[in-house]
């Protein structure tokens, strides 16, 4: 399985006239570095005999063949491309398979003796001086190396030698010639770091190519092997080096850049492998066991081939329904570092489709990226919920409560008014007055006394004030002027205190002395005047006393159904005000995605009726908008229940045979839906437009961006599973959002993605190919990587654009790379 | 406009509607209409018929005016009172 190795690819050995090693403790340097692979790149040389030595003791290690070679173009075609050089010659190493060793330093020896360099009898330590300061035609290279397969990595920002130095970058016909050199190589990169970002950039951005960028220690003394590296990630053999050539975007990373840390974040928490039971027709079983990577797993193969049920199964989600297939009860998980377990980890799945489900589900709030910000709306509105409701059970419990004692008071039976008409004659009638108008000496003085009393707390308080005053500590020479100001301060106003103390107490005394006799006197004196006065007016006039109690009680009944009219009216308006707030929008502070695109997540309860709707439903005859109207008429005719069964809907009043009943169960019901405010219509505004009106193209790659938001991270899942995530999406769109996505976060969190899009696979560089496929009646599974043989006829056959794209990718062109 | 009937009843008219006062059902529609809190009822409904001449019948619409007018008079404050209760009631139970 492919892994990010660190790898230290240009090294020179003891054997390098350039360097003063000793064989064993370059080899013991070699074994005890903490490097995966490692190409030793002598000066012009191949010292087979210590590739060998090598290869046997360290066997733990990958080792890729190398040599450093002093490099020109030549005189013919320097003419011919109009160029311009400067120095005789570039520096670059040439990498090769191992089994090549004896293939490439024949070749090399021949290019070496066209030099006229006798190497006859020579070690290869001498070998390499005597080419110091020679160098050879980069066609003679290509010539003598034909037989063989290799890489040639050209030296750019390095102290010296470098194909920039050789070859300047600001002369146009250079730079033709580069492109042509790189454009038609998928074998050719440079080596020199992140500070050769500049020129990749260019040829990635003006001349249409990928140019791999390494670093590596160039060592000068064996305690520098190693210190320079560049992350790379395959599987350390020579043949998969094609891998990180067609994509180093994802694949390479040096240590200028990157420094100690594997760039591969969830190395330590993934999920390794899974061992799953099928099930036979026959009654048997087979069991089914996948290793995983830990970066980007991809999942192929034909429809109804298995790759949902692997998508569930790793999800955890609806195993139930592959009962027939598999057995649930006996799925097990390993997690990297720990033993199987039938638990299934923490992961995140995206079913197929389900991005444009969420809406019709509602499920939109239970994306990552929108739980947080939902989450906070959500408090709010259940706030603002428990308000409404607390406020409305007041509303109608006072409307209630209201009605009901009106007719106990039987405010709902019509006074007749006729006695208006009676001959009363009114003249005799004294005036009625209330005992409370008049003035009660005896509260009045309590009121004063304590109003004095207060005064008296007020100077306790102050006195007080005066004994917490900050003392001054006279060791401080400078403060003792302030000192005595304070003190007569102090003792002044404390006197002041004392001599409204004083006061306060005389007139309490004085107060206290007079003769209070005449104010009880004239109290009781009133209270006699009010009896003598009702008295007499009941004695004078009897018929006059009943048109005036009379004429009160049915003015005051007018009164009271103003009253309870107005309380109809208002409940009413209250209610429907709160639901409005209730239903309104809320929205979150914007969130930004991809630079420039602003979410904005709202929460409503967009379904929730209106009062009307809500009462309505339970009477009949009710005219729309008259809900004082239709209440005043149940309350006149509350008394007679076969009036008041045609205000009520009798569907909805079964077993109903009193008007208290109809009451209480009309209150009763009516909260209980209003109650019911729970289910908030969760939307998406993106740059201001509701998703929901996007078309299903536009919509899923939104949701997508939102989905597959950088937020998911935080979330600790182990992985993450996306079943056909294309789905619906343009082609455009599957590059620039998709892909690209689960490029840069695949380094972060571990990815199943099942799809049928050779463009998901090959370019979001799936490290694994899980290829499912029936045998017979059997579900079966395969894996490997993109350039492994049978799975790249697997990716041809089964996914939409798989040859093409595999072409594209194993042939470095990206053509999407340098259109703006 | 109070006015009397042909059968010596008294009869409000307003609207195009004329409500009895001693028809039981005539005299709650009206009371109905007068206690709408809705309805900003203007006095002058209860104008007394210019066409009576007979002063008794004329003084009997006069206590009519009176009673009600002395309704009117109250019922904008016994609105504010309503609203001002129910108000009192949510915030402070």
């Amino acid at each position: 399985m492919d892994e990010f190795l660190k790898c230290d690819m240009h090294l020179h050995s003891s054997s390098c006239y350039s360097r003063n090693y000793d064989e064993n403790l370059f080899i013991k340097t070699m074994k005890d570095s903490k490097l995966d692979v490692f190409s030793i790149t002598d000066h012009n040389v191949i010292d087979v005999e210590l590739y060998k030595k090598l290869v046997d003791e360290i066997p733990e290690k990958d080792i890729i063949g190398g040599v450093e070679l002093n490099i020109a173009i030549d005189e013919k075609e320097i003419i011919r491309r109009n160029l311009s050089t400067k120095s005789n010659y570039f520096h670059a190493i040439v990498w090769f398979d191992l089994n090549d060793l004896d293939v490439a330093w024949e070749a090399l020896k021949s290019l070496i003796e066209s030099k006229n360099i006798d190497i006859e009898n020579k070690t290869i330590r001498e070998i390499s001086k005597l080419t110091e300061g020679e160098y050879f035609y980069l066609k003679n290279i290509q010539k003598s190396f034909k037989h063989f397969n290799y890489y040639l990595i050209f030296h750019e920002g390095k102290s010296d030698r470098n194909l920039s130095d050789y070859l300047k970058n600001n002369i146009k016909e250079n730079q033709e010639f580069k492109h042509d050199l790189f454009y038609y190589n998928n074998k050719f990169a440079i080596e020199g770091g992140i500070k050769t970002k500049p020129i990749s950039q260019y040829f990635e951005e003006h001349l249409n190519t990928v140019i791999t960028r390494f670093f590596f220690s160039d060592a000068k003394s064996l305690a520098e092997i190693g210190k320079k590296f560049t992350w790379i990630n395959f599987d350390g053999k020579f043949e998969s080096l094609i891998l990180p050539f067609s994509d180093p975007e994802v694949r390479v990373f040096t240590s200028d850049d990157l420094g100690e840390n594997n760039p591969q974040k969830n190395k330590g928490k993934y999920l390794e492998a899974i061992k799953i039971e099928f099930k036979k027709e026959n009654g048997e079983s087979y069991y089914e066991e996948l290793n995983f990577s830990p970066s980007f797993n991809g999942i192929i193969g034909s429809r109804g081939s298995g790759k949902t049920l692997l998508g569930n199964v790793l999800g955890n989600d609806d195993i139930t329904n592959y009962q027939k297939f598999i057995n649930p009860e006996t799925i097990k998980y390993k997690l990297f570092g720990e033993d199987y377990k039938l638990s299934s980890p923490n992961s995140k799945y995206l079913k197929q489709n389900s991005l444009l489900d969420v809406f019709r589900n509602n499920e939109v709030k239970d994306i990552d990226f929108i739980k947080p910000l939902f989450e906070k709306q959500e408090k709010e509105k259940r706030d603002l919920i428990n308000l409404f409701t607390n406020k409305v059970n007041k509303l109608l419990d006072y409307e209630k409560r209201l009605f009901l004692s009106f007719v106990d008071q039987k405010l709902n039976i019509l006074e007749d008014i006729s006695f208006i008409e009676d001959n009363v004659n009114l003249d005799y009638m004294i005036e009625k007055f209330l005992e409370e108008e008049l003035e009660d000496g005896e509260e009045l003085l309590k009121r004063i006394k304590k109003e004095i009393n207060d005064l008296k707390i007020g100077i306790k308080d102050e006195r007080d004030k005066i004994d917490k005053f900050p003392k001054i500590d006279l060791s401080y020479k400078e403060l003792s002027p302030y000192e005595k100001v304070i003190k007569d301060f102090k003792k002044d106003y404390i006197k002041l205190l004392d001599d409204k103390s004083t006061l306060i107490d005389n007139v309490l005394k004085k107060l206290d002395k007079i003769d209070s006799s005449d104010i009880a006197l004239r109290k009781s004196l009133l209270k006699l005047l009010v009896k003598l006065i009702v008295d007499i007016n009941e004695e004078t006039n009897i018929s006059a006393k009943a048109f005036i109690d009379n004429n009160e009680k049915s003015k005051k009944q007018l009164i009271e159904l103003t009253k309870l009219r107005t309380v109809f009216n208002e409940v009413y308006k209250e209610i429907e005000t709160l639901i409005v707030d209730l239903k309104k929008e809320t929205k979150s502070s914007p969130e930004i995605i991809n630079e420039d695109e602003v979410i904005v997540v709202s929460t409503s309860l967009e379904s929730f009726k209106t009062y009307e709707e809500h009462f309505k439903n339970y009477f009949k005859g009710y005219i729309d908008k008259s809900y004082e109207y239709h209440m005043i008429n149940i309350f006149f005719d509350y008394n007679d229940i076969n009036l008041l069964k045609k205000y009520f809907d009798g569907n909805k009043f079964r077993n109903v045979n009193t008007a208290q009943m109809f009451l209480d169960n009309y209150y009763r019901k009516l909260l209980d839906d209003l109650k019911e405010a729970e289910e908030f219509k969760v939307k998406i505004y993106h740059n201001d437009k509701d998703v929901e009106t996007y078309s299903p193209g536009k919509k899923s790659e939104v949701l997508l961006d939102i989905f597959l938001h950088e937020k998911i991270l935080d979330k600790d899942y182990v992985y993450i599973i996306l079943d056909q995530p294309e789905d619906n999406i343009d082609t455009k769109t599957i590059t620039k959002k998709l892909i690209s996505r689960v490029r840069k976060m695949k380094r972060e969190v571990q990815f199943f993605i099942i799809s049928h899009s050779a463009a998901v696979i090959i370019n979001g560089d799936a490290e694994n190919v899980i290829y499912a496929y029936e045998d017979g009646k059997d579900i079966k599974y395969k894996q490997g990587r993109i350039i492994d043989s049978n799975i790249k006829q697997n990716i041809v056959d089964t996914l939409d654009g798989g040859e093409k794209n595999l072409k594209m990718r194993l042939n470095k062109y990206d053509f999407d790379k340098g259109d703006k | 406009m109070i006015t009397i009937n042909n059968s010596d009843q008294v009869i409000v008219k307003h609207n195009n509607k004329e409500y009895n006062i001693k028809n039981k059902n005539q005299y709650k529609e009206l009371i109905i209409y007068l206690t709408d809190p809705n309805e900003k009822i203007d006095a002058s409904i209860f104008d007394i018929d210019e066409k009576l001449t007979d002063e008794r019948l004329k003084s009997i619409c006069l206590k009519y005016q009176e009673f009600f007018h002395s309704y009117l008079s109250l019922k904008e404050q016994a609105i504010k009172e309503a609203k001002e209760s129910l108000k009192e009631t949510i915030e402070t139970e």
